[in-house]
């Protein structure tokens, strides 16, 4: 039997899973998710695919033959939303009790609408996983440069600890102080007395330091990083240690991966699970990287349609983007993680109309997977953007999710009437039509306006995915002069199958304050930019040592620095990749500033450079890398242009312009690299559909990667 | 522009009032045609045009230099109609649309399209509030854009800046006494052409700034947002054509203007309600500039709102009291714009642009009075501006909470918002530059009490939506500061059955500079006496009242591990009290400077309002009390006093409400209550005499009423006829 590699991804709805094996075939398996034991919706969803491969009798020899098991998905995320994790107590600079429960005034509108901000009512505080009752204040500071202004009161420490174990009876402690990312000697102080205390009073608790989990600048996200570390990652790794337990059952014999933040797989026992608490978008943009790769292709636009949500990243020049403090369930967090913006719209957006203006208003709620559609007839009587689709016929009503699902088009008409099309006084199918319009508007805009500041489209690809990308993908691309369009067959599987592109990979992080003003010149520059060097050995140390602790060889582990740059009084810095790994010699300097300003010429084309720029070194980073086998996107001989007869399905209205069309019916499994396809036309897959409005065309190229083109262009 | 076209957007403003004072629909739009023929184009257009402001936003914010543009999202970017317009806004500090579009409807009056001309690539700026501004630290920025030749749009922007070169260090001029001393001032000027500043403009921002390179910083940032929104506008009309871009621009004003118009219809009933509201400056006896300003002042904000049958809304706020020898002046352009912001929190937050503005009719404070002062005291100075000010917008908060509550819409009152006091730092920083600029704490107050529920804690700034205070070791990096305590502030919100959202209080220890002025400036904070006080009979939130120690032992206390100061403690005897200093002032009357400079170990306790309450404290919930009681929100001294709950202790130690002595202590609560009221009648008469003996009133107080009577005859026909006082009574 072949080896196999098999990649997950939870959603919030779905779990889907892929296999693939050692020739890069892959097949998906599809189930719905289970919160509450999450491995049953991966082995339902395995159990799937291998039906499809024609393997469900010979399970244990596949099992034995799956060389690697990844998941990704929402075990961590679950664990907050649901508030089961431990009940944790917060040693914390004195002073700050309130760190958690108060939070920040903008984490309280973090992704809601600017309609929605200005709007007071809506304020609301998350509940804090770290209630003020188990916060336990102790007296010390340490200043910007790491010196020790108040020493550590350590009978506050002992006295603390005391309370939220024997008091509180606290299953997680965190420790925070204040800019203790420049130096961590009271926290592991803290952290001495702390276990001393639990020797004494025998009762080990989770003991998590800001300093280690999180060690960079914003004092509130650190905490919040640190918390959910000590909260969710044994709950959550729990739920993981499940699933590899089912999957050990049917002969797997290696330890489950999981996917981090920022686009890596590592060991479910990394003690740093935190980091893969927002892994579920992230496979889609590994995906895509590897996918720039195959197609030689460095600049590329990720997009993702969900039921829920439009997610979309941009990889330039190849690397990924990093969003240092991204907003996490009501909380501003210090966990890299892909730069992945969303917006609410998705294919279960609801449409409304504002009862004082008539305007169509589209979400951001949603009806998701539950309640659904309107056609799906499981309460929801609010039309959504899947309702539209399935009225103007780009859906077809006996195909919807593979066709398990029974659709009823009356009830979607009769909803689109009554709510939308009478009171506008349009035609529900000119209705339907606006209103898959506008969200394709949403859409674009999101991608030009937000993800795309400072970028030229002409240099990027576009890439869709996820169960509905295909489907709105070219009304998204809209006429905007993007290099190109392209999505894959497997796109409603694309994140899982992501998931399986990733290298074995840990990022660290590190707060640094280096200052370079001009007239700094020859050794006391280089003295100045000591502490990233320092930062960077240090990183790279603990990196190597994580590494080596969990089995690979220093041959094998290569290590990426960069820093955080930015012109002395701006907030905002740039990651700059470092072409050097030192920095002691004037050349080696020139080369990382030199790659700061033609990174920041690039993205701020407007911004006009400071005359004597004294630029700011806030942070640096060090990402240790292990390469790891990936799925093979393999090269297929070419068919003809013309696709086989079995592939087409017939014809079928669709609602376009204003008027209906008949459009050509294909069966995408039955379409073959080489074929072309001019639109108007629908191609449909047990998990996605693609939809070509008629000044589209598409071919498919030897990878399988079907590649979109206007007639006109 | 070509000669034939010099004085177009001055005809266009001219029938555009004609239209809408003959239609009541803005530019005349009795039909929104571009909406009803194609809502999808429509609502489309206005999301692109939203994201183009935010775009500028995101270039804008993150090219600004100082942490009040970038970490405080002190800054806004707009796009307007020709005649000026907001059509749409970023997200940022909302209190200015209004300003920013009555700059440009003000280039057009005083006849800019003739001279010096509209050209493309032309910056125009503004800052001084004898022609729109707010103040001199507000820079309000506008370009031009064209199709061809002629101006189809412009793009705004405005940054508040960390010093604007007053007589005093920062941004928040209090104590300036005249519009002289407020600072670097650039009144209605072209400070750039072909899309880049004057060389002088900076050789101005350079020679009379103390921090021109966040000054600039911010231009620049301010600039490239403006160029942004004016680039990617050019290739939407590209796309979709100049006409349909001119109609909806329109029809979104109008809409929001309906929109307002629509809620007050459906969610409101027709009424009066008028809402008294004072604000003092207690400056007698303090560091003043000059002699003139050893005075304490008290400021009237009536505001007297009608809403009629037909659902127009009437605001009037005369009776406002006359001009303060300070900085707390501001021009009736900023007010209307403050009144918009309020507006758009309660009434119009739907499409943000100038329609609301027209849902309204604005009867404005009298000539000479404090916000309105120009045509009388023409050198009066508006350093701070928004201070009095934030409280009108507070009441209108308010007195729309009355009347949605008349027509059952509880979930949309609020009972009125915190507002508070600035902490302004000048001096060398830990890095041993010069700084001279604010901290963020006021950027974050309590949200009000909602008519169902608490307000939140630190989450809501009347000025700006976007309320964040930041982190704190961010604010280190830029002030020579050393966080002692950042904590939620008990019982800073006031007392009702709902309260308001809770302030907190920062503690700051100065640290490794060698001398740094803090200056407490007001901008809406409360100072003797109380303003806001709630509503349906809550208790206000006492005075935000800082406090200091300087020449401390905190080196010998920190040695000794002994306790060190982390928050207020209890008002009664507070936790700096157990500093030994030279200079020890607790409880300090805001606003004010320190006399000398503070030094390290120094220690400052600088408290943030929480927000206004709602209903009788009496009728809060018990076990609400409770747990405010357990997350150290509230004493167990004002639960007994104040909410009448009694504790006992549980079972491990824990309080739990005692539900039979509290009703007990309620019950007497309210009897004692009843014991001291009297008849209205009988008040009436004695509070009379007392009025017309003016006994016991302080001259600011006398002054107060004084000017508001003469300011406003019939204002004072009212309150004579009120208290049936002669004629001819003046205080």
């Amino acid at each position: 039997m072949p080896r196999y590699l098999v990649a997950c991804d939870a959603g919030g709805t779905m779990t889907d899973v892929i296999v693939v094996d050692e020739e890069g075939r892959s097949v998906i398996g599809k189930a719905p998710t289970s919160p509450a034991d999450e491995s049953v919706g991966y082995m339902e969803s395995l159990h799937e695919a291998l039906d499809s491969m024609g393997l469900d009798g010979h399970v244990r020899e596949f099992g034995a033959a799956v060389e690697t098991a990844i998941y990704t998905g929402t075990s961590m995320l679950n664990t907050v939303i649901n508030m089961s994790g431990y009940r944790t107590g917060l040693l914390v600079t004195r002073g700050f009790e309130d760190i958690i429960a108060q939070g920040r005034g903008s984490q309280t509108f973090i992704g809601a609408q600017w309609s929605e901000i200005t709007h007071m009512q809506y304020r609301k505080h998350r509940v804090p996983l770290v209630p003020r009752k188990l916060a336990r204040g102790v007296t010390e500071r340490i200043d910007l440069f790491g010196q020790v202004v108040i020493p550590l009161y350590e009978h506050e420490v002992e006295q603390g600890v005391r309370e939220l174990l024997l008091d509180e009876e606290v299953e997680a402690i965190a420790i925070v102080f204040l800019q203790s990312f420049t130096n961590d000697v009271h926290e592991q102080r803290a952290a001495e007395i702390a276990r001393q205390v639990m020797a004494e009073v025998e009762r080990e608790v989770v003991l998590e330091l800001s300093s280690e989990v999180a060690p960079t600048t914003r004092e509130v996200s650190r905490a919040n990083a640190t918390v959910i570390q000590a909260y969710a990652s044994d709950p959550a790794r729990k739920q993981l240690f499940r699933i590899e337990e089912e999957l050990r059952k049917i002969g797997y014999a290696h330890s489950l991966k999981t996917v981090l933040g920022y686009g890596g797989v590592t060991n479910i026992r990394y003690p740093r699970l935190f980091e893969a608490a927002m892994s579920g978008p992230v496979g889609g943009l590994m995906g895509a990287r590897y996918l720039a790769e195959v197609i030689g292709e460095e600049n590329l636009v990720c997009s993702d349609v969900g039921g829920t949500s439009f997610d979309a990243g941009a990889i330039t020049a190849g690397v990924l983007p990093i969003d240092r403090e991204p907003g996490f369930q009501g909380m501003y967090v210090n966990v890299p993680m892909l730069g992945i913006t969303s917006i609410g719209a998705g294919t279960g957006t609801y449409i409304r109309l504002d009862p004082q203006t008539q305007r169509i208003k589209l979400g951001p709620d949603s009806a998701g997977g539950t309640p659904g559609p309107v056609f799906m007839e499981t309460g929801n009587r609010i039309p959504t953007i899947n309702d539209a689709n399935l009225l103007l016929g780009v859906l077809n009503e006996h195909n919807y999710l593979g066709g398990k699902v029974h659709v009823n088009k009356e009830a979607s008409y009769e909803a689109f009437e009554r709510e939308i099309s009478r009171p506008l006084g349009l035609d529900v199918y000119q209705a339907a039509e606006t209103c898959l319009e506008l969200l394709n508007v949403m859409m674009r805009e999101h991608l030009v306006r937000s993800l795309m500041v400072g970028h030229d489209l002409r240099d990027y690809v576009l890439l869709g995915y996820g169960g509905a990308g295909p489907l709105h993908l070219l009304g998204y691309a809209g006429d905007h002069p993007w290099k190109a369009v392209i999505t894959v067959p497997h796109a409603g599987a694309f994140s899982a199958w992501g998931g399986a592109c990733m290298d074995y990979s840990h990022r660290r992080h590190r707060s640094v304050q280096v200052l370079l003003p001009p007239e700094l010149r020859g050794a006391d520059k280089r003295a100045a930019l000591q502490p990233v060097v320092t930062a960077w050995r240090s990183l790279e140390s603990d990196l190597l040592e994580e590494l080596q602790g969990e089995g690979f060889a220093r041959e094998q582990i290569s290590l990426h620095p960069s820093a955080y740059i930015r012109y002395y009084g701006q907030l905002e810095d740039v990651e700059v990749a470092s072409p050097v790994r030192d920095l002691g010699s004037d050349a080696e300097i020139d080369q990382l500033l030199q790659a700061f300003e033609a990174l920041y010429a690039r993205m701020y084309t407007l911004a006009a450079r400071p005359a004597a720029a004294t630029f700011h070194i806030t942070e640096v980073c060090v990402v240790a890398q292990v390469a790891t086998v990936k799925p093979v996107l393999r090269a297929h001989e070419l068919a003809a242009p013309e696709p086989e007869p079995d592939a087409r399905k017939g014809q079928r209205p669709v609602f376009q312009r204003g008027q209906w069309q008949e459009a050509e019916i294909w069966r995408m499994e039955s379409l073959r690299p080489g074929n072309e396809i001019e639109g108007l036309a629908v191609v449909e897959a047990s998990n996605t559909t693609l939809f070509v409005p008629p000044e589209w065309r598409f071919r498919i190229d030897a990878h399988d990667i079907y590649w979109l083109e206007r007639k006109d262009a | 522009m070509s000669e034939t076209s010099v004085t177009v957007l001055r005809d266009l403003l001219k029938a555009n009032d004609e239209a809408f004072a003959r239609s009541g629909h803005l530019f005349g739009l009795e039909r929104l045609a571009r909406k009803e023929a194609d809502p999808g184009s429509y609502e489309a257009l206005w999301h692109i045009l939203s994201n183009l402001c935010n775009t500028a936003w995101e270039t804008g914010c993150k090219i600004s230099s100082s942490p009040i543009a970038a970490e405080g999202g002190d800054a806004l970017w707009g796009l307007h109609l020709p005649t000026g317009e907001a059509i749409c806004i970023s997200r940022g500090i909302t209190a200015h649309p209004g300003l920013l579009a009555d700059m440009i409807r003000s280039f057009i009056e005083l006849g800019y399209e003739e001279n010096p001309g509209f050209h493309p690539g032309d910056i125009f700026l503004n800052n001084d509030p004898h022609y729109g501004g707010i103040h001199g630290p507000d820079f309000d920025m506008a370009i031009p854009i064209f199709h061809g030749e002629e101006v189809i749009a412009w793009a705004s922007s405005v940054s508040h800046v960390s010093d604007c070169g007053a007589v005093t260090p920062g941004s928040i001029g209090f104590l300036n006494p005249d519009c002289f001393s407020d600072g670097l001032c650039f009144s209605m000027e072209k400070v750039g052409e072909n899309d880049a500043f004057h060389p002088w403009y900076e050789m101005r921002v350079r020679s009379r700034t103390r921090t021109p390179d966040w000054v600039m910083g911010d231009s620049r940032g301010q600039l490239a947002g403006c160029i942004t929104i004016r680039d990617r506008l050019l290739e939407v009309i590209e796309k979709y054509g100049i006409d349909l871009f001119r109609d909806v621009s329109h029809e979104f004003v109008e809409d929001s203007r309906r929109y307002a118009v629509r809620r007050v219809q459906t969610q409101t009933v027709p009424g009066r309600v008028r809402k008294s509201q004072f604000k003092d400056l207690a400056m007698k006896g303090k560091r003043v500039l000059l002699g003139k300003q050893d005075v304490d002042c008290l400021f009237n904000l009536p505001m007297d709102l009608e809403i009629r049958g037909d659902a127009s809304v009437h605001i009037s706020l005369r009776g406002a009291s006359g001009t303060v020898p300070f900085g707390e002046n501001i021009s009736p352009t900023a007010l209307r714009s403050g009144l918009l912001n309020g507006y758009s929190h309660i009434i119009g937050f739907d499409m943000f642009n100038s329609g609301p503005a027209a849902a309204w009719e604005l009867e404005m404070p009298p000539d000479g009075s404090w916000a309105n002062p120009f045509g009388v005291d023409f050198t009066a100075s508006s350093g701070v501006a928004w201070a009095p000010a934030v409280m009108w917008m507070s009441s209108l908060y308010e007195v729309f909470g009355r009347l949605y509550q008349c027509r059952g819409f509880v979930e949309e009152m609020a009972a009125g918002a915190g507002t508070t006091m600035t902490a302004e730092f000048a001096g060398i920083s830990q890095n041993g530059v010069y700084v001279a600029g604010q901290t963020l704490e006021q950027a974050s107050n309590g949200s009000p009490a909602r008519g169902f529920a608490d307000g939140e804690n630190s989450a809501w700034c009347i000025y700006t939506p976007n309320a964040d205070f930041g982190n704190a070791e961010i604010t280190e990096l830029f002030y020579p500061l050393l966080f002692l305590g950042r904590n939620i502030e008990a019982d800073s919100s006031g007392y009702g059955r709902f309260r308001g959202g809770l302030g907190h209080t920062a503690v700051w220890m100065v640290h490794n500079t060698p001398g740094i002025d803090y200056q407490c400036g007001c901008a809406g904070m409360r100072s003797k006496i109380i303003a806001n006080h709630g509503m349906y009979g809550a208790y206000p939130a006492w005075p935000d009242r800082p406090s200091y120690a300087h020449h401390t032992d905190m080196a010998e206390r920190i040695a000794q591990q002994k306790p060190l100061v982390h928050g207020r403690g209890d008002p009664l005897v507070q936790d700096i009290e157990r500093l030994e200093a030279r200079d020890l002032e607790v409880d300090v009357i805001a606003p004010f400077v320190t006399p000398e400079p503070l030094v390290d170990h120094d220690v400052i306790v600088h408290p943030i309002s929480g927000a206004q309450s709602m209903g009788d404290p009496l009728d809060r919930d018990p076990e609400a009390v409770r747990e405010d009681l357990e997350r150290g929100w509230t004493r167990t001294r004002t639960a007994r006093e104040i909410h009448g709950v009694v504790f006992r202790e549980a079972e491990g130690g824990e309080p739990e409400v005692d539900e039979e002595a509290t009703r007990k202590i309620r019950a007497e609560a309210r009897a004692s209550r009843k014991l001291r009221a009297r008849p209205f009648r009988e008040w009436w008469t004695d509070e009379r005499e007392r009025v017309r003996a003016r006994e016991n009133m302080d001259p600011a107080v006398l002054v107060m009423w004084r000017t508001s009577m003469k300011l406003s005859p019939g204002y004072g026909e009212e309150l004579r006829a009120f208290w049936q006082l002669p004629e001819d009574f003046e205080f």
